[in-house]
């Protein structure tokens, strides 16, 4: 079966765009629509790890699947682990299609979300969002534990994710390992003291909360072969020294690390989410750095002082989607009333694109093959 | 005629109306009143032949419509274009949210800050984070024949859970924490 990526890729490009990546190769693809991030990553040996989901404007089907099906692989048994980094709806779009599809992969999410409160969450506020037509964490996650609850699935030990916790390892010569960096044990226990009111809106109609708190994010370190990554998720720098990437670098788990060559930068590129420090303690100078877009803002992210403050630290930053946002459609008789009633108005989804990054892992040292496809850019 | 056959009769009658289907293309055309006018003396004359009386009849003036026949009913609405909008943000004058396109959902959503003063002042009170609005444009045709633009926003008012739900829900979870004790 036929993917639809291929549609995304420009005819120069195509030379190489569906060929499968070889066993001794780590692959880090990064799909990021506009509104929606997922990370897709071969650890060696047809091992895939999945990091949350996202769908591109048009596809019934997750990013992760109908690129692997472009591939000409079954992503029935090649996906190993899906891990949901938090629970935004831009990250968790079509992850339920994923595990179903999917049915030997484990999913991992935020410890910070662990026990029975979190469900109860979940499934009530699925259940008042029934008659909305856009689709939302809670009908996301709904929709997983629906499919376990029917199946009698039970879920893994690795199933939360907390600092210094091995989500994966095999892959490549099984030496590829992929451990969560966050959230730290001080997040978690916070968090469990109002999770309602964290992840929650206040009034009677509840709803997920779309943009804080990041903290309970899940940060990963990948490492096959010689090559590591950090993958930085939506963590965010809140400043406190227990929380966020301040606990990321203060970490007992750190002293061991070495600096990786390639970063998904953190959310979107947010200044909130920037740390000098991670550049300067987690990374190899200049790494290969990608950023999704985030347009569901007025000014969507990242800004044009994000791009200059992160290409001051690296000049091989890639973007999945560039420019973030387009124009609305044209519509005669509707304009008008439109821009009368409203401050600014764009559309959300721009045109598909994703960043490639491959590595040879029977080098010492691998230099990384970056690809463009699509409305991927390097900034 | 027996009272039965009467009865049937206007039983046959009453079949024979039909709803009458507007053209969609139609709908600012005005309507003319199919009603029948009103009964003349003229009618009645010639029911008079049945009857017994010898007196006769005097003519009368035709009883003049008000309207001249045109039929003046409500406002008509055609929706052009309409959005589900899930708030993302309430902001001091304005509210960000996401459009969806419910006219045709192979369209791309949208982010739009939408004026504060678009919405009633009772949809003002329930707007705030994750509440869903739905957005209306199209024209309005006037009794008069006049055709203005239409926009209406209207806040959903979501359910709130019945009892017999939030204990579904209850054993649900119960189930899945069990699931993951397994392990």
């Amino acid at each position: 079966m036929q993917g639809k990526f291929s549609d995304s890729v420009s005819s120069s490009r195509r030379n190489n765009w569906s060929v499968a990546p070889k066993d001794h190769e780590l692959e880090l693809t990064v799909f990021g629509p506009g509104a929606g991030e997922c990370l897709l990553i071969h650890l060696g040996n047809g091992d895939w790890f999945c990091v949350d989901s996202c769908k591109y404007q048009g596809s019934t089907s997750p990013a992760a699947i109908e690129y692997l099906m472009d591939l000409r692989i079954d992503p029935t048994n090649a996906i190993k682990r899906v891990l949901a980094t938090h629970w935004h709806d831009d990250h968790v779009r079509g992850l339920s299609e994923i595990l179903r599809v999917c049915p030997e992969a484990k999913l991992a999410i935020s410890s910070a979300l662990a026990g029975d409160q979190f469900f109860q969450i979940v499934l009530e506020v699925a259940e008042q969002r029934k008659l909305v037509s856009g689709t939302s964490t809670a009908t996301e996650f709904a929709e997983i534990l629906e499919y376990w609850d029917q199946i009698g699935k039970t879920i893994g030990p690795d199933f939360y994710a907390i600092d210094g916790l091995p989500l994966f390892e095999g892959g490549f010569q099984d030496t590829s390992r992929v451990v969560a960096l966050s959230p730290s044990p001080d997040t978690v226990t916070h968090s469990k003291t109002d999770l309602v009111s964290r992840l929650l809106t206040s009034s009677a109609t509840r709803s997920f909360k779309r943009f804080r708190p990041n903290d309970l994010s899940v940060a990963v370190r990948v490492e096959a072969g010689s090559v590591k990554l950090l993958l930085g998720a939506d963590l965010e720098n809140n400043g406190a020294g227990n929380f966020g990437w301040n606990a990321v670098l203060l970490s007992d788990h750190r002293h061991t690390l070495h600096k990786a060559d390639a970063f998904k930068v953190a959310h979107h590129g947010s200044s909130n989410a920037d740390h000098e420090q991670v550049w300067a303690s987690l990374l190899q100078p200049n790494p290969v750095a990608v950023v999704t877009p985030y347009s569901k803002l007025a000014s969507p992210l990242p800004t044009d002082s994000d791009v200059s403050r992160i290409k001051g630290r690296t000049t091989q930053l890639y973007c999945t989607t560039w420019p973030q946002k387009s124009k609305p459609l044209r519509r005669q008789g509707v304009d008008g009333i439109v821009a009368m009633a409203t401050k600014s108005r764009h559309t959300i989804a721009g045109k598909r694109g994703f960043v490639r990054i491959r590595f040879d892992l029977r080098e010492l040292s691998p230099v990384p093959n970056v690809e463009l496809f699509g409305a991927a850019v390097q900034l | 005629m027996s009272v039965l056959d009467t009865l049937t009769s206007q039983t046959a009658s009453d079949r024979n109306l039909t709803t009458k289907r507007l053209d969609p293309d139609d709908w600012f055309k005005p309507t003319l009143d199919e009603q029948p006018a009103n009964r003349t003396d003229r009618d009645n004359a010639v029911n008079a032949d049945d009857t017994d009386s010898v007196e006769p009849k005097r003519w009368k003036p035709p009883v003049r419509r008000s309207n001249l026949g045109i039929k003046l009913d409500g406002d008509r609405v055609k929706i052009e274009q309409q959005w589900e909008c899930i708030v993302l943000d309430v902001g001091d004058g304005v509210v960000s949210c996401e459009m969806l396109d419910l006219t045709d959902e192979s369209n791309p959503s949208e982010f739009a800050e939408v004026y504060k003063t678009e919405f009633s002042e009772f949809d003002r009170q329930l707007l705030q984070e994750g509440s869903v609005f739905y957005w209306s444009v199209g024209q309005i045709r006037k009794p008069t024949g006049q055709i203005r633009r239409h926009s209406e926003i209207r806040v959903r008012r979501m359910p709130a859970l019945t009892r017999t739900k939030e204990a579904e829900i209850a054993r649900k979870v119960q189930r899945l924490g069990k699931l993951i004790q397994a392990q």
